[in-house]
């Protein structure tokens, strides 16, 4: 709600949404067989989560042989504490961070910062949205929401430099600041968008080169991956960079794609002397143990959903209240964060069925929606009063008659007493809607037979 | 040489914002120059291989600037805290790479193939040079190549496609952000070189 009234700031999602998706579009057109190509990656993603446990041995087994110090992690207390204690063995005091939705999922930052160490984001909406203590509006650009006089204003009261809303001086003016980060950095921490199970490397996408500096300047490095993001080799990048890379900003490929493996030869000036992977599961064995919502564990992070949703369209991704936001976020929070904490997300949906039709690994979303709502439904303790006014519902919408009686009733209360009804909790961020009078089946009987 | 593959990578290469020049073997340091110029680039780096494969003449080709000649053995031989020193003031560098993809109009660069990565990313203007003959179509033939060379891979690789960029700030495209600003790739045809 906060967001919502804040000035432009629909209009700002908006208008993102909507270049996103023409991007998107330019790009996916000069592919003729994609629909076959969504096809075989969503096979190879099911492959991948039906033998999660085998894929991932297979990974951690591959990495180890390149030196790389692997951890799993079952919650997000443990990899933080992980993190942390990796930080006080090397004597690390500067991070310096790329973009990463599981390190979102598991305020990383927050917990580090708690224990005394400086975490920077070096992607700019990122480091945007850290400056202003805000959470990413979107998966792919995190501070989309905000428009340039507010950027200029930010910059201007945390930087201490004189205001513009010069975007390209506005960049300049991050790069020059988070270079000199980079370069005092004692660890570096990334995300991956791919883990490979028969290299045990990862691969990492972007387009402003802050991850290539985080993986080439710090001593240190560590990867911070959900355990579903697995891919069986390299051979199958190609299909997946052009899904990802179209359906996420609209290129063939993004400027830097990063596939990286153990600590290079020693001594060097540059890269890690340390890699660490850690592979977090935070409530993903949840999902890969109902049959029907581990199809969200396919989910490769391209955010097309969001863009075509036209509920996240018009409320964007604040109102969603964590990490994961649009449909797959609706589907996969509850689960990830228990009902109680979530339970309405599902709801917030027409169900129109758009973001399963752009979905590059054919994620059925509308129907995972609607099974979770009926799984939310069946599981939510329901209030007496609640049960009472579906129970009218039910036999008013089962007696066409009765329901136009009290329909007719209420129109006329409402013409004869103009106040508003106020029903505690549903009225408090909306007014009763006006009820039509006539109704639609009276107006017809009257007209029907009227000419145009 | 396959010409619609060329015509293809030029195409697409400079869609994402980098400069192709098709330089002869012979006018190789000619062209260097003019980048030079063009870019008023003052602290140069060159990746010893291209000074080898290029029989670079430092005196007719930047006079009077010094360059910094980039080998394994001086990499090697520097702190974390002298190679940072060294790298922050560079303005321009020259390199090698290891194939470029039409498909993408991308450059691939092996790390074992390098002395390090860093000097392509921190300095505000990169220089590639490349022969026909690593030009590949697409992700697929790249992809199925590296398959056969695990070895190289080792310390990884990656693929650079045009400059750093963002778009961060109302999607409004930004070139350089935190990456290199200008990327410029010399492509060769290796029929030109010296007999």
């Amino acid at each position: 709600m906060q967001y919502l009234q804040q000035p432009r700031y629909r209009e700002n999602i908006w208008r993102a949404t909507e270049h996103a998706l023409q991007q998107r579009h330019q790009a996916v057109a000069e592919i003729a067989d994609w629909e076959k190509l969504r096809l075989e990656g969503h096979h190879i993603k099911k492959q991948v989560i039906e033998h999660l446990p085998r894929y991932l041995n297979q990974f951690i087994e591959n990495a180890r042989t390149k030196g790389i110090i692997v951890y799993q992690a079952s919650d997000a207390l443990a990899a933080n504490q992980y993190v942390e204690q990796i930080a006080r063995q090397h004597g690390v005091r500067r991070i310096v961070k790329s973009k990463s939705m599981v390190t979102e999922e598991i305020g990383l930052n927050a917990h580090l910062q708690q224990k005394g160490l400086e975490i920077v984001e070096t992607d700019l909406g990122e480091y945007i949205v850290q400056l202003a203590g805000e959470t990413p509006v979107h998966l792919v650009g995190p501070a989309l929401h905000k428009s340039r006089q507010e950027i200029g204003r930010l910059f201007s009261e945390q930087l201490g430099i004189a205001y513009t809303a010069e975007p390209s001086e506005l960049t300049r003016m991050a790069r020059n600041f988070l270079r000199e980060k980079f370069l005092a950095a004692d660890m570096g921490v990334t995300g991956a968008n791919f883990g490979i199970a028969d290299s045990g490397r990862v691969v990492v996408v972007e387009n402003e080169g802050n991850a290539r500096m985080c993986m080439t300047l710090p001593r240190i490095r560590v990867v911070i991956m959900g355990m579903e993001r697995l891919i069986p080799s390299e051979r199958n990048l190609p299909l997946f960079l052009t899904l990802l890379c179209r359906s996420a900003t609209g290129q063939r490929l993004t400027g830097y794609v990063s596939i990286t493996g153990g600590p290079g030869p020693s001594p060097s000036p540059e890269g890690p002397e340390n890699v660490y992977y850690v592979v977090v599961d935070n409530g993903r064995s949840r999902l890969l143990r109902n049959s029907l919502l581990k199809e969200t564990l396919y989910c490769i992070r391209c955010a097309a959903c969001y863009n075509i949703c036209p509920v996240y369209q018009t409320i964007g991704g604040h109102a969603y209240g964590w990490v994961y936001q649009g449909p797959i976020g609706a589907v996969m929070t509850p689960e990830l964060l228990d009902y109680p904490n979530a339970g309405d997300l599902p709801f917030a949906s027409t169900l129109c069925g758009a973001c399963s039709e752009i979905c590059p690994v054919k994620i059925p979303l509308h129907r995972l929606l609607l099974y979770q709502r009926q799984r939310i439904v069946q599981h939510t303790k329901r209030s007496a009063t609640e049960k009472y006014i579906v129970a009218i519902f039910e036999k008013l919408a089962n007696h066409p008659p009765l329901w136009n009686r009290v329909i007719g009733l209420l129109g006329r209360l409402q013409r004869w007493l103009p106040v508003e009804i106020p029903i505690p909790g549903w009225c408090d961020s909306r007014t009763f809607p006006q009820v039509q009078w006539p109704p639609f089946s009276l107006w017809w009987k009257k007209h029907k037979n009227q000419k145009t | 040489m396959n010409l619609t593959l060329t015509e293809r990578f030029r195409k697409r290469f400079t869609d994402t914002g980098g400069k192709l020049y098709t330089p002869s073997w012979q006018e190789v340091p000619v062209t260097l120059r003019h980048i030079q110029k063009r870019e008023r680039a003052t602290r140069i780096l060159i990746e010893n291989q291209v000074m080898q494969t290029f029989s670079i003449n430092l005196n007719t080709t930047f006079p009077g600037m010094y360059p910094i000649i980039w080998s394994r053995e001086k990499f090697a031989r520097l702190s974390r805290w002298e190679y940072r020193k060294q790298l922050q003031t560079i303005h321009m560098s020259f390199s090698t790479v290891d194939a470029l993809v039409a498909e993408t109009g991308s450059v691939l660069f092996i790390h074992r193939n390098h002395p390090g990565q860093g000097y392509i990313l921190l300095p505000p203007v990169v220089v590639f040079l490349a022969f026909h003959h690593q030009l590949v179509n697409n992700l697929d033939t790249l992809f199925e190549q590296l398959a056969g060379k695990p070895e190289a891979l080792t310390e990884g690789y990656h693929l650079i496609t045009g400059p750093s960029k963002t778009a961060d700030i109302e999607k409004q495209l930004v070139i350089g952000m935190h990456g290199p600003e200008s990327v410029y790739l010399l492509l060769i045809p290796e029929d030109t070189s010296p007999a």
